[in-house]
């Protein structure tokens, strides 16, 4: 026994020589001498920035695009009928595959990426959904819905998050998964398609009959005001796409769904639905949570509503920048918690804390973005400055000031 | 951190490179097979490792600490090159590097050795046998209890004795 397990250990043990490469060291220390260890980042400041729930506001040097979502109700017979097919079933699942990466927001795309599945489980009986890409996982339970990281298997074995932390959101709150919101209810998906084909004019509609499929193909212009060009081409809404249907004619049911995003003459798909099940027969622990998890209550309302909320009210959105910087800068976290509501403070510390504001110029709208963007100037605790246009919205009840994306 | 700190931390920085990088650089391709990518997780672990708040000269065992952030360096990458919608390569067959052509072979011969295990026996008989760790380091790099790293370790070698027919 023992002499075999020695056969077996000499087989792995490799006699080879490995040896890096000559210039490797050279690399190595020619990366450490531009880089500055008094300054810890967890994360680069691309992550930090596409974290942010609208990324809108830093697309100038990474496309962003999100899926598209319209504003418009049912009309057109095709998706009404699929739309209906949706609604009748006792489950369905689909895998969407989207450019993007695999532990951003569900809303996150990325023409430069490769493709990332995701899978869809959606109960319309219960309301029930399921939305999971690997680094990502989000679900509403019938009472709360939660957002986090779960492990993943790869070939070397389990990869767990270094923060096994999870958000508890109080009720069916799709709002976390921004324009991705539509894929957890393709009911609604395929509605809204119709809507849109009847309320733009300027959209081509294409239909092609094949065997036993309908193909619908839609070719939308960008969805905007484009006077200031910042947002063109940053989500779907706001770019030429093409989008292409299939049906099966028999059944009404949607077979797959391809949207090619239209930049500069060149189209490139940047999402794909595929292997859609109807009456999905649902396992019982699709919608259970991980009790691995520390969970988080999410803040009731959309700041945090403490003593410092009324200074981020009544005023320019240049001022609320200001100050939002100024807590940045001595780590007010009181502050922060309102301005910054839409951020886990705890996330951002290490990359924001002593943060300060140099000079900044004045907002622009762009796009259908509901608030504004600020270009800037910032100075991280390192020295280090950067421009970056942060985005400021006050589009809630309150009218509170909030930082929305740049950061 | 002012200049004369920055070069001694520097100084110890390249003294552990010189010393590591090799080892690093097998424990990175015998996972991998890719000459770049695994030269790019060496060099993020080091980079990783010259700006945290570690003090260079007084880590306790080094090798450990290193192989376990390399392990969840190649853990990452594996994660995210599994969700690529990219058709597999067949080219991933043939070395990137034409030199490279005896470390490719010696990876897809203990690679088809360890083909048949689970990932996480694999795992531990690659630190054992290839790595040389110890069984009490391989707890610390997976993050599981010494017993496990036994057990597992114990069936990977029983049931790569069946299918090399040793039992015989």
């Amino acid at each position: 026994m023992e002499d075999n397990q020695q056969i077996i250990t000499e087989q792995l043990t490799s006699k080879v020589v490995f040896k890096s490469s000559d210039t490797l060291t050279e690399q190595i220390m020619e990366k450490a001498e531009q880089s500055n260890p008094s300054f810890q980042k967890k994360c680069s400041f691309k992550k930090i920035f596409i974290t942010a729930v609208s990324a809108a506001a830093v697309l100038a040097a990474i496309v962003i695009l999100r899926p598209f979502l319209t504003q418009a109700y049912s009309a057109g017979t095709t998706f009404n009928k699929a739309s209906d097919v949706f609604s009748n079933v006792s489950a369905c699942s689909m895998e969407i595959f989207v450019r993007t990466l695999p532990d951003e927001n569900f809303s996150y795309i990325d023409v430069k990426q490769g493709f990332v599945k995701h899978t869809l489980i959606n109960q319309p009986s219960t309301k029930r959904w399921s939305l999971e890409k690997p680094g990502r996982k989000a679900l509403f339970d019938g009472t709360n819905t939660w957002l986090w990281q779960p492990s993943i298997q790869t070939s070397i074995g389990t990869w767990t998050p270094d923060n096994r932390t999870g958000t508890k959101f109080p009720g069916n709150s799709k709002g976390i998964l921004e324009d991705f919101v539509i894929y957890t209810e393709p009911f609604l998906m395929m509605s809204l398609e119709a809507q849109y084909i009847r309320l733009n004019p300027k959209a081509l509609i294409k239909k092609e009959k094949n065997d036993s499929k309908l193909t619908i193909l839609i070719d939308a212009p960008a969805i905007g005001n484009f006077e200031n060009d910042f947002c063109k081409n940053t989500s779907l809404e706001e770019t030429d796409t093409r989008r292409e249907y299939v049906f099966d004619l028999e059944t009404n049911r949607l077979l797959t769904v391809k949207i090619d995003a239209i930049m500069d003459g060149k189209s490139t798909t940047v999402l794909e639905i595929k292997n859609i099940q109807y009456d999905y027969d649902i396992d019982s622990s699709t919608f259970e949570v991980p009790k691995d998890v520390e969970w988080m209550e999410y803040l009731s309302g959309i700041h945090g509503n403490n003593s410092k909320t009324s200074e981020f009210v009544g005023i320019i959105p240049e001022r609320a920048i200001e100050k939002a910087f100024a807590a940045m800068e001595s780590w007010d976290e009181e502050t922060l918690k309102v301005v910054m509501a839409q951020y886990n403070l705890k996330n951002i510390k290490s990359t924001y804390a002593g943060c300060r504001l140099l000079s900044h110029k004045i907002h622009f709208r762009s796009g259908r973005y509901a608030g504004v963007f600020i270009p800037c100037t910032i100075q991280f605790a390192n020295g280090e400055k950067v421009n970056r246009n942060i985005a400021i919205r006050n589009d809630n009840k309150e009218h509170v000031w909030l930082i929305d994306g740049g950061i | 951190m002012d200049s004369t700190s920055q070069q001694t931390r520097l100084k110890q920085l390249e003294r552990i490179v010189v010393q590591e990088q090799d080892k690093l650089f097998k424990f990175a391709y015998l996972r991998i097979g890719n000459r770049d990518d695994a030269e790019d997780l060496v060099q993020e672990v080091l980079l990783k490792l010259f700006c945290s708040e570690e003090h260079l000269n007084s880590i306790r065992n080094l090798e450990q600490y290193l192989f376990k952030s390399l392990h969840n360096q190649c853990l990452d990458y594996f994660r995210k090159k599994n969700i690529q919608l990219l058709p597999i390569d067949e080219a991933t067959l043939i070395p990137d590097h034409e030199e490279d052509q005896e470390i490719f072979d010696e990876y897809l011969r203990i690679a088809k050795l360890l083909n048949t295990l689970p990932a996480e026996q694999q795992e531990v008989i690659r630190l054992r046998c290839t790595d040389q760790c110890k069984f009490k380091d391989i707890a610390k790099i997976l993050g599981i209890s010494l017993a496990t790293v036994k057990s597992r370790y114990r069936y990977a070698i029983q049931h790569l004795q069946n299918s090399l027919n040793l039992n015989r």
